[in-house]
């Protein structure tokens, strides 16, 4: 099953995760990128793997 | 990145990661190449993301209007090729991982252009009882870039609020030691205010209000415009 993480709205958050990107690749894991509008409360409510 | 909230932060602190740092240039992108900051050929709309950056085209570059992009989500792409723009600022990093590097017309200076505090960091919170979670974070987490994001955003919560979308600044730790260059820009007064400070401990803490400090007695020193 995929990581569901969630990342802040705004591309400049896409772009400096890339290095992240590479070590779920590297590392066999699948990630989902979610962009939420309420990141905190999302991972409070553990529907994110993490926030980035 | 992460926005400023104290509360928030304090509850997932530590963060799982701090990544390393990327590139803290801006630059222009534009679908024409004559796009350029310094072309008076043309009162060019350009596009951006902070508040900081709309004061310092004004403050610097008469001929521009900026335009601040509220929603975040906007695919800079898409916009551009809507002609509601010429052109848009954007992160280095954002452009080259967008692979928009083609559409690159001018790279700022970064005097001109200092950087938004925390530009270029990654940080990540949550995860950190899994196994991935500490994986990842062997992996991945920078202690020197933790220590800087800690300066910088200690710095943003010295300084009134009223300031906070216009400033500035990066951190730096080698060795034992950090040094902080950063400020503000006073949209009202149209100045841009900076300094460096630097300290022989790992107290970021103590290093962002000694720039806050020094910041505060040169504004005084100025007086009123």
């Amino acid at each position: 099953m995929a990581l569901k993480v969630g990342v802040q709205p705004g591309k400049e958050a896409f772009a400096i995760l890339q290095p992240v990107l590479d070590w779920f690749e590297q590392s066999g894991e699948t990630v989902e990128l979610v962009t939420v509008a309420e990141p905190w409360e999302a991972l409070e409510q553990k529907k994110l793997s993490s926030l980035w | 990145m992460v926005k400023a909230n104290s509360h928030l932060y304090e509850r997932y602190a530590p963060p799982l990661f701090v990544s390393r740092r990327a590139s803290l240039r801006e630059v222009i992108v534009a679908k024409d190449k004559s796009v350029q900051l310094e072309n008076f050929a043309g009162r060019w709309k350009i596009g951006v993301l902070t508040s900081l950056h709309e004061a310092l085209l004004k403050r610097y570059f008469g001929h521009i209007d900026p335009v601040l992009i509220k929603d975040p989500i906007v695919d800079p792409l898409a916009l551009l090729a809507s002609d509601q723009i010429d052109g848009m600022m954007l992160p280095q990093a954002t452009v080259d991982r967008l692979g928009m590097s083609a559409y690159v017309t001018q790279r700022g200076n970064p005097h001109t252009f200092p950087p938004a505090l925390g530009r270029g960091l990654s940080l990540a919170f949550g995860g950190e009882d899994t196994l991935w979670g500490t994986q990842i974070r062997n992996a991945m987490h920078r202690r020197t870039e933790e220590i800087a994001w800690a300066c910088e955003k200690q710095f943003a919560q010295l300084v009134p609020q009223t300031l906070r979308p216009y400033l500035f600044g990066v951190a730096s730790v080698i060795g034992d030691s950090i040094s902080m260059r950063g400020g503000w820009m006073n949209p009202d007064k149209q100045e841009m205010l900076q300094t460096e400070v630097s300290i022989s401990e790992l107290k970021p803490q103590m290093c962002a209000q000694m720039l806050a400090d020094k910041l505060q007695s040169i504004e005084q020193a100025q007086g009123p415009v």
